[in-house]
């Protein structure tokens, strides 16, 4: 996951995230960096600047759409640059086929209970690995405990692509 | 059984409790206390207040201290009788000489050594691990008050209304099982109404030498520190009745009274 | 170097103005009235009606005895100063320190300006030259010192340059008026035999001062660069860090004007760098052929004296130019300039660092692309209340100074104002058990909570909030609130602060 050193430049288009909340996943909130805006083509843009800029270590993009063609363009440009890019897409119209190494499709699960304490447990989250170069499609189940993710196999399914509203993790 | 409340903090622990003995004692005699507690920090100072306010309004004092030690969780100790009572005061004085004027200074050993006839109950943390669970150091005294305070020992519940009371008193409710020492509710109390938490919030300011302004997280979050009725007590611990009742039983046991001083 | 001056008069300006936009007038005799002491008079006349012995101040029936044909205009109060004014600061493409002084002529401090021209000679001559393009006759002269520049342009030959050095050979033969002395004292002076500069130029201060007062020795002094005079009234004040390129050829394509940019970004940024500043707002102001003025602004992070990267934001503009029929000056104004501290310190230690100026210059691109978008750091502020309890950082460096809070549960998005929601909750204060959000109901299956938090009472009053950490059937996990307690038959107010991952 996300290193605990260096810069996250978070491009999105809307300003809800809260910073306090970075902390619970390990991240230093003040070194992110967020960047909003409110134009689709112009995120796309600024998110190829960021990947383009060393100075980064990681961008995070949250997009609607993107398509082939846009999609190879960053890859090629974080291919040169080494800079990590996340797109996190929310109700896309269409899945398309995209040029990404990994795509993800990520669920949240009923926290984990543990000693049967009261209240909301561990954050769960299912990931359905959609696609990953020289590899199978599967799911995972993600739980981030004492600060760690925790990662466990559920088992490995045929790929359905699926247009469930998800909720942005 | 009926809740007693245990732990007070009155405005003789130097700017930390907002409000006079009497005060408390009138707002516990209004709201239909028989008996309460006062357990000042590392003093007895406001006890003669108290005991003449309980007189006045008719309510049964039950004399207390809350020792606040440097090498360990603090405990609140209840005298059982005039043997505890001449414990307790030697153990503050114990205290009081090994450090300048104004201060005490107290140790494990020295709880060790003057602990007979005496009631402890553990004061409980206030927060827990990011994974939910009770700190580690806090584990390991306990274990050790368990030993060395073997038949006198309570451990403290509380609820603080910062969100994790049910974890918190869950974890706290299995460690007592664990060890094998019974629970009791607590209400850590700091003033007689919820009005004065403003004052309350002053006098951190003052003890900690900042303004209002930059006292930032040094503040309660909220004002839930006043003394509560005995319907709403027992409602916050509805789901430990027992912890409820074992207050009443520390009351009963304790029924030393600076009238056998006299 | 020293200080060298060039003054404009424009004999003709009010009747030039006017013939420009009635050529059909160009070959008659024109003059401007206007009301002087309760009869008309003459305020400006033209070279024709100047021939037929015309005069300004000269009442208009006697002109109009003298020449019957003669064409009358009137003159509107402060026309003629809003005119002069006007070419004043026209004139600052070419310096820009222009002044307009009480008897209508243009001042201009052109020092260090004339070599972007070529030098003096053809300096004047293209001040002169787009003069009478624009249908002005204009005499023009330039000294060491305004009086010297004034008296040539007045009653010189027009054209004169008067080397470096004290100006007193050529003005010796003009006449006595040439030093801008009050009209009572010219004509005491005259009465008395002193015609020309050369009558008083060598007589001792004293004497003069005893017969004629302080005002001939203190106009001499300044003419002959004795005593300092500047100018104090500029039309617009100077920004110290302004380069200014004139072009042989007027620009009008964006790659000539990127070049012109860059050209004068280089002269800019090396007098910044060997300052140690840097400049944090900078405009580009492009004067046309046509006289009039387009200009682009652009703004940065943290001062910059970076040629390529205030070139790159400027590229990001240069569509919204104008350029018309071309730009032949253009002007470069440092507007905001502050001390540029060397990138030395790091932001972050460890692997991975932060480059600052990277970064800092990628930012600026992102606002100079889309001004609307907004580029926000935060850092922890001790307060309980969950809106307080972050602050903005104010700059890409700034540390925090209290540890990030770990304990509480928060959630990834927030809603700002909170969005109320219909709750069923056991009363009084336990955690709901359902509630409904646009339009679906969710089930709520775990709960943490209350976490009572009160106004902080020295910044607000207000009811407190009881959050509610909760989780429905499907795992999706919201931090909704109650504001104040739970009120018996009122219906309490519910609502979604934020959401978790």
């Amino acid at each position: 996951m996300i290193q605990k050193d260096g810069v996250v430049l978070w491009i999105s288009g809307s300003d809800q995230l809260f910073a306090p909340a970075m902390t619970s996943f390990g991240l230093e909130p003040d070194r992110i960096i967020f960047v909003q805006i409110q134009k689709q083509k112009d995120l796309l843009w600024a998110l190829e600047e960021g990947l383009k800029c060393t100075a980064v270590k990681v961008v995070v993009a949250e997009i609607q759409e993107i398509n082939f063609v846009q999609s190879r363009r960053l890859q090629l440009v974080v291919e040169k640059s080494q800079v990590t890019g996340l797109l996190l897409r929310f109700q896309p119209r269409v899945l398309g086929a995209t040029t990404c190494a990994v795509r993800w499709h990520i669920r949240p699960r009923p926290s984990y209970v543990q000693d049967n304490m009261p209240g909301v447990g561990f954050p769960v989250w299912e990931a359905e690995l959609l696609k990953v170069k020289n590899g199978q499609p599967s799911r995972w189940q993600l739980i981030w405990k004492q600060g760690n993710l925790l990662v466990e196999q559920l088992y490995k399914a045929k790929v359905s692509v699926s247009t469930d509203k998800r909720k942005v993790g | 059984m009926r809740y007693v409340a245990l732990q007070i903090t009155s405005n003789f622990s130097f700017l930390r409790g907002a409000s006079h003995p009497e005060e408390l004692i009138e707002q516990a005699a209004s709201l239909g206390y028989k008996t309460i507690a006062l357990t000042d920090r590392n003093t007895l100072a406001g006890m003669v207040r108290a005991h003449v306010a309980a007189r006045k309004y008719g309510v049964r004092l039950v004399v207390g201290c809350r020792l606040d030690l440097l090498d360990g969780p603090s405990l609140l100790a209840y005298p059982k009788n005039k043997i505890g009572y001449a414990n307790l005061c030697s153990l503050l004085s114990r205290g009081n000489l090994r450090a300048e004027k104004g201060k005490c200074h107290l140790y494990l050993k020295d709880v060790y050594a003057y602990k007979e006839e005496l009631i402890f109950v553990v004061v409980p943390p206030d927060t827990l691990s990011a994974d939910f669970a009770l700190d580690t150091v806090f584990l390991e005294h306990v274990r050790e008050y368990v030993t060395e305070l073997e038949g006198q020992l309570y451990l403290g519940l509380s609820r603080n209304y910062q969100g994790d009371d049910a974890k918190r008193l869950f974890r706290l409710y299995h460690l007592a099982e664990e060890l094998q020492i019974p629970v009791v509710a607590l209400g850590d109390v700091y003033y007689h109404i919820p009005e004065r938490r403003a004052l309350q919030d002053i006098l951190t300011c003052v003890r900690e030498k900042c303004t209002i302004y930059t006292a930032g997280f040094r503040l309660h979050p909220n004002a839930e520190r006043y003394l509560k009725s005995q319907e709403e007590m027992t409602r916050l611990f509805m789901s430990y009745p027992e912890a409820v009742e074992h207050a009443s039983q520390i009351a009963d046991m304790c029924r030393f009274s600076l009238d056998e001083l006299e | 170097m020293g200080k060298r001056y060039a003054v404009l008069w424009l004999p003709y300006l009010l009747t030039d103005w006017y013939t420009k936009h009635h050529l059909d007038c160009a070959d008659e005799p024109l003059v401007f009235t206007v009301q002087l002491r309760g009869r008309m008079a003459v305020s400006a006349v033209n070279p024709h009606a100047e021939q037929l012995g015309v005069v300004p101040q000269m009442l208009l029936a006697d002109a109009r005895a003298a020449v019957p044909q003669l064409n009358v205009l009137s003159d509107k109060p402060a026309r003629k100063d809003k005119l002069l004014r006007a070419i004043g600061l026209w004139c600052i493409r070419y310096t820009p320190l222009v002044a307009v002084d009480t008897t209508g002529c243009l001042i201009l401090d052109i020092t260090g300006c004339a070599h972007l021209w070529g030098g003096e000679i053809a300096y004047l001559q293209e001040i002169d030259r787009q003069l009478c393009q624009r249908g002005y006759q204009v005499r023009s002269a330039i000294a060491s010192t305004i009086g010297a520049a004034w008296a040539l342009a007045r009653y010189g030959i027009s054209g004169t340059i008067v080397p470096e050095g004290i100006p007193e050979k050529p003005l010796l033969a003009l006449p006595i008026a040439c030093l801008r002395l009050e009209l009572s004292l010219v004509e005491k002076l005259l009465k008395l035999g002193f015609r020309t500069v050369r009558h008083v130029i060598g007589l001792p201060d004293q004497v003069l001062k005893r017969r004629f007062g302080n005002e001939l020795v203190q106009r001499l002094a300044q003419t002959m660069g004795k005593e300092e005079e500047f100018i104090i009234d500029p039309l617009k004040p100077v920004l110290p860090y302004t380069e200014r390129l004139p072009c042989l050829e007027p620009i009008k394509t964006a790659k000539g004007i990127e070049i012109a940019i860059e050209k004068l970004l280089d002269k800019l940024c090396q007098r910044l760098i060997g300052e140690g500043k840097g400049v944090r707002k900078v405009k580009l102001s492009c004067y046309r052929i046509d006289g009039k003025i387009t200009s682009i602004e652009i703004g940065t992070n943290r001062a910059s004296a970076h040629v390529k990267h205030l070139l790159g934001l400027f590229k990001q503009k240069i569509a919204t130019l104008a350029p018309g029929l071309g730009v032949e000056v253009f002007v470069l104004e440092g507007i905001s300039v502050e001390d540029a501290t060397p990138v030395q310190e790091l932001l972050w230690s460890g692997e991975g660092s932060l480059d600052q100026e990277a970064l800092a210059e990628l930012l600026d691109k992102f606002k100079g692309k889309d001004p609307t978008c907004s580029i926000r750091r935060f850092l922890p502020d001790e307060h309980h209340w969950p809106e307080r309890s972050i602050r903005l950082a104010t700059s890409l460096t700034e540390k925090r100074m209290i540890a990030w809070g770990r304990d509480r549960p928060r959630p990834v998005r927030i809603l700002t104002p909170p969005h109320p929601v219909a709750v069923t909750a056991p009363i009084p204060d336990y955690p709901p058990m359902l509630f409904r959000y646009k339009g679906e109901v969710h089930l709520i299956k775990k709960a943490d909570g209350p976490e009572r938090i009160e106004r902080e009472w020295w910044v607000e009053q207000g009811e407190h909030r009881d959050y509610y950490y909760v989780e429905d059937d499907q795992g999706r996990r919201y931090w909704l609130f109650r504001l104040g307690h739970y009120q018996g038959d009122r219906s309490s107010n519910w609502y979604v602060h934020g959401f978790f991952a």
